[in-house]
Order: structure tokens, then C-alpha cells, then sequence
């Protein structure tokens, strides 16, 4: 198959690293960051390596994880989300107000809260497609418009969750002792999300349409309906991370996921995804989430005052956008004959 | 030979400007054949009408013999018109393997077959004699011959019967342009036909078999580019026939004159 101009011995195609297999140069810079960062915090924190502790760590990201599952989508079809916190929000009380004053049974108002997660994350969508709006301002605009339709819905005051025990055991019960149900359901979704984005058709779409939405377009892919699925997406993950949490709680907080979207960013943007679109993998994603969850639970095991862990976030962010760049540019200068 | 593509009296009118004013000319099957002209003088506007974005007023388009109305670029796709614009829509953040198959990407239950596009893109790749190392490599770190060459890697595995290339080199340095234009030699060996649209004199005379000359929306002249020189296309393009431009402008176009002319 090779031409005397392209010798055999020339195409590497088929002869990557075993690492390169497993992940791509770029998530292996993570991959090392996060090592670096638990075993750091294993020397500054006693008690860190305990499994209960790590369990512990791996609920405290779930919620995190579920949602930022959902930015990774968005972000790299080239949009960015900010109303995920409220969405967050808005959905927990709309689960709490269907089960309480409307009298919805629980059974049904999971599907219902899920297809308004993602009948909200539509219209993020359509609206930005439709009218050409940058999402950040369509987004940042749902925020209040959600954050608003929370505090109306439940008057200001928290609301009363389910009292049915499946329902709690389901979603925020221990299926092992100590390791919580939270954790598995972030891991279903991340395995799953990962694996459409990575081997699928419509993963590919996003990539492509991130990537350059033009040639996207030329290519006879309908730009549009990725971006939107995208944001119905993050929407419809948002509801799942709420359904979960008035579960684990049994309680609705109309203020629920204040500024959650910013640690939702963080994950995805520290797991190498690019704000410019067309870069990014849900298994970066998890690896921020998990450098978030050490680093404020080790700051916490070593008594340090709780103000440095926002210091600490957004030091993160800085040092992880300023590694990508140099691995980025390093790749580019390698890949130049 | 027989004619691939006949364009028969084509007009096209924007507001009131004549963009083409009744262009015929053929494209015999497996050649390749150069399409010149100066700004302004009709040659994207034809090309634009052969690649379906464009729908003529008056005058048709016949493939194979067969008028062909072309409503947009997926009737020309479908119709086997491939085209490769200068902005060669490529998505940057992919591999070469990904940009080949962009929109087309083979599925099995549901999951890409991304080691079997991987072998098909370089099967391609190398039949063409494009050197890239991996399939696996960005195309946005490639040189700008590199990208050229992915971009039509491309229009012909994704089933151009026809290629249209828009100015493929320009804004390329010398050692990348002569890559295209064996690329280019190599696509007639294979029996593809292509459409050359360019500026640049040299190029042309070099690949192609056969050269249509546009001025003012109209076809100047055709020419074999056996039988022509560089002095007489220039002066086609230029409108001038009766005058022998002086040989410095043959021989390397200034700018001052005309900067078109230059690549």
C-alpha cells in the first residue's frame, strides 16, 4: 500500500507508545499532575491514603463530576455553559415543588426533572444557534432567569425532598459500606459520556464542529443540532446531579449551586479541554474533578484555614491553562518537519 | 477523449454587475485543465456555478452529456464535483484520518471504525505520494503544502470525479508548491480530472493539459498549453492581443504591473 514516495518505514500510523494507546500526549501531562497532586497531598495531610478518606473524596466530586461530564460536551463543541449552577438549582426545587405541590410520585418526577434539565439546556442552545448570540451572554442570562425561577418556586425557603427509601438508596445510599452511591452514578456517567465522545459518530461531529464550524458545515454536518444536543446534554446531566442531591439531602435549596459553574469550568478547563473549542476529553475532565476534590480535601486533613482553598482553586486553574499551553506548544514545534 | 463537464452559454448577473456574460467551454475527461483570468474577470463565479453554490441565470451545465441542475455543493458532491476552496476547511485540532473522512466517518453498531479509516486514509495518502508521517498527526501543525495536499486527499476520496481547486498555490514557498503540482500530475495518472483556477502562469503551463482564459465575464481564448507560451496567456488575460508586452514582464511579472500575475 506504501509508494516508493512514501516508504513503509516513513508512516508510523500504526506504531504509537503503549502510553500514547492509552491516553494521548496531552491528557498524560494531567495524568502526572494529578499523581503529583495526591501524592503531594499524602505527605501534607495524615490519614490522606486512608480508603475511607478516598471514598469520601470520590462523593464530594460526583456531583462535579456528572455536571462538568456535561461541560466537557459544550465546551468543546466550542460554547461554554454558565448556567449549569442554576439549572442545578432551579431542578432541585422544581423535583422538591413536583413532589410536594403538585403531587407528582416519585417514580415519574425523575424522568420529568431529567427532560426539563434537558428541555432547559435546548433552549441555551436553539436561542445561541438561532440568533447567533455568543452563549456566555445566553448563558449568563439563564443563570438569573434560573437562580430568579428557584427562589419563586419555593418562596425562599428550602423545600422538603422524598421520604421514600428507595429512592434514597438508589441514588445517594452506600451500595459497599463507605464507598457511596453518588460515586458510582458519576462513574456510569463518566464512562459512558467518555465513550461517546471518544468513539462515536456524534463525538466526532463534536470535535468537528469545536474544531472549525465551518468546514463542519461543509462536510454536511448539521451544526446546529450537535451545539444544541450538547447543551441539552449539560442540562439534562445538571437535573441528574440535582435528583441526586435532594436524594442525598432530602432537602431542595433554592441556593443550591451558587457558583458551581465555575467549579464545573475549573474541572474541565484543568483536564486540558480548550475554551476555543475542538480539544478537551471527559477523562481529562475526571482527572480535574480530581485534583479539585484532593486539593480541598487535603488543605481541610491538614488544618490550613478554608479562605486558602479558593486561593488554592484558582492557583490551579493558572498552573494547569500555562502547562497545557506549553505541552501544547512543545507538540506543535515536534510535530513541525 | 470525451467531454466530463460542458459549460454551454452560462450567464450570471449580480445587481448590475455582468459577472458572466455567456461562457462555454468543455473539460475533457482525465485532464487537467487551467482556468485563468484577472480579478474580477469571472473565473470564481464559474467555478462557484460549477460547484453548485452558485445557479446560473441562463445557458447549462452538462455531465457525462446529461444536463445537471445543481441546487447547492451537496447536488455537485452527489454528482461527483468535488471542490478544495483556498480556505481548504479543514478542521485543525484533527488528524489527518479525521479530516479525510470529515461528515463521512465509517460507523459499526454505532462506533467509529477508527482503525479502519486510519488505513484507508493512508492507502490514499500514499497513493497520491503525499508525505505525512502519521494519519494520527494534526492537521493544524502541518505545513501549508502538507494541509493543501490533506484538503484534496480528501475531495478525491470522498468520490470527486472532478476536482476543483482554487489557487492550491498560493501563499505556499517553492519547495510546497512543486509538492502540489506533482500531487496535482499524480491525480491525472489516476484518471481524476481537475480544474486549476489560478493566477500563476508557470504553474499552469507546467500541470495542466489545456488552459481557458477569462476576461471581462467572457472566455478570451483556449489554449493547449503545448501549443501556447506564457507571452500569449498573458496577453489573453490581459486583454492586449496586438501588443508584445516587453520580455521582463514574461519572464518574471513585477508587481507594478500587475500583481496577479505573480502567484
Amino acid at each position: 500500500m506504501s509508494t516508493a514516495l512514501a516508504p513503509a518505514a516513513f508512516a508510523t500510523d500504526d506504531a504509537p507508545s503503549r502510553r500514547l494507546k492509552l491516553v494521548s500526549g496531552e491528557e498524560f501531562g494531567i495524568l502526572v499532575a494529578t499523581i503529583l497532586v495526591i501524592l503531594g497531598a499524602g505527605t501534607i495531610a495524615d490519614g490522606f491514603f486512608s480508603s475511607e478518606n478516598l471514598l469520601s473524596i470520590a462523593q464530594q466530586i460526583a456531583l462535579l463530576g456528572i455536571v462538568a461530564t456535561g461541560m466537557t460536551y459544550v465546551i468543546v463543541v466550542g460554547e461554554i455553559d454558565l448556567s449549569v449552577g442554576s439549572q442545578y438549582g432551579f431542578l432541585a426545587i422544581a423535583l422538591a415543588w413536583m413532589l410536594h405541590d403538585v403531587g407528582i410520585p416519585i417514580g415519574p418526577a425523575i424522568p420529568l426533572v431529567l427532560l426539563l434539565g434537558a428541555a432547559i439546556g435546548a433552549v441555551n442552545g436553539v436561542v445561541t444557534v438561532l440568533f447567533q448570540i455568543p452563549s456566555f451572554v445566553v448563558t449568563l442570562a439563564t443563570l438569573s432567569i434560573l437562580r430568579g425561577g428557584a427562589l419563586l418556586l419555593s418562596e425562599g425557603v428550602p423545600l422538603k425532598g422524598s421520604a421514600d427509601t428507595a429512592f434514597r438508596d438508589l441514588l445517594a445510599g452506600h451500595p459497599l459500606p463507605n464507598l457511596s452511591a453518588q460515586s458510582v452514578w458519576m462513574i456510569g456517567v463518566m464512562v459512558i459520556g467518555g465513550l461517546v465522545l471518544a468513539f462515536t459518530r456524534f463525538g466526532s461531529d463534536v470535535y468537528s464542529v469545536g474544531g472549525n464550524p465551518k468546514a463542519a458545515r461543509d462536510a454536511g454536518i448539521n451544526v446546529s443540532r450537535v451545539k444544541v444536543t450538547c447543551f441539552a446534554l449539560a442540562g439534562a446531566l445538571a437535573g441528574l446531579a440535582a435528583i441526586i442531591m435532594v436524594a442525598w439531602l432530602g432537602s431542595a435549596n433554592p441556593l443550591t449551586g451558587t457558583g458551581f459553574e465555575l467549579s464545573v469550568i475549573a474541572a474541565v478547563v484543568v483536564g486540558g479541554a480548550s475554551l476555543t473549542g475542538g480539544k478537551g476529553t471527559v477523562f481529562g475532565t475526571l482527572l480535574g474533578a480530581i485534583i479539585a476534590g484532593v486539593l480541598s480535601n487535603a488543605l481541610v486533613l491538614a488544618g490550613i484555614d478554608g479562605n486558602w482553598q479558593q486561593v488554592a482553586t484558582g492557583a490551579l486553574i493558572l498552573v494547569a491553562v500555562l502547562l497545557n499551553k506549553l505541552v501544547a506548544n512543545r507538540a506543535a514545534r515536534a510535530r513541525t518537519p | 477523449m470525451s467531454a466530463l463537464l460542458d459549460v454551454h452559454d452560462v450567464t450570471k448577473r449580480f445587481g448590475g454587475v455582468q459577472a458572466l456574460a455567456g461562457v462555454s467551454f468543455s473539460v475533457e475527461k482525465g485532464e487537467v485543465l487551467g482556468l485563468m483570468g484577472d480579478n474580477g474577470a469571472g473565473k470564481s463565479t464559474v467555478m462557484k456555478t460549477i460547484a453548485g453554490a452558485h445557479r446560473p441565470d441562463q445557458g447549462t451545465l452538462r455531465l457525462h452529456g446529461q444536463p445537471v441542475t445543481l441546487r447547492s455543493p451537496r447536488d455537485a458532491a452527489v454528482a461527483g464535483i468535488a471542490v478544495v476552496y483556498q480556505d481548504l476547511a479543514l478542521v485543525n485540532s484533527r488528524d489527518v484520518a479525521a479530516n479525510v473522512y470529515l461528515g463521512r466517518e465509517l460507523t459499526r453498531f454505532g462506533f467509529l471504525r477508527k482503525r479502519q479509516m486510519r488505513a484507508e486514509a493512508r492507502e490514499v495518502i500514499d497513493s497520491l505520494g503525499i508525505r505525512i508521517r502519521s494519519v494520527r498527526s494534526q492537521v493544524g501543525g502541518m505545513s501549508g503544502g502538507q494541509r493543501q495536499c490533506v484538503a484534496i486527499a480528501r475531495a478525491v476520496h470522498q468520490g470527486g470525479e472532478l476536482v476543483l481547486l482554487d489557487e492550491p498555490t498560493a501563499a505556499l514557498g517553492p519547495e510546497q508548491q512543486a509538492n502540489v503540482l506533482d500531487l496535482i500530475r499524480r491525480l491525472r495518472d489516476q484518471g481524476t480530472t481537475v480544474i486549476v483556477v489560478s493566477h500563476n502562469v508557470e504553474h499552469v503551463m507546467d500541470v495542466c493539459d489545456r488552459v481557458v482564459v477569462m476576461r471581462a465575464g467572457r472566455v478570451a481564448g483556449v489554449r493547449r498549453v503545448a501549443e501556447t507560451t506564457a507571452t500569449e496567456l498573458i496577453h489573453l488575460i490581459m486583454g492586449s492581443p496586438g501588443v508584445t508586452p516587453p520580455p521582463e514582464l514574461v519572464a518574471q511579472p513585477s508587481p507594478s504591473t500587475d500583481s496577479s500575475l505573480e502567484s
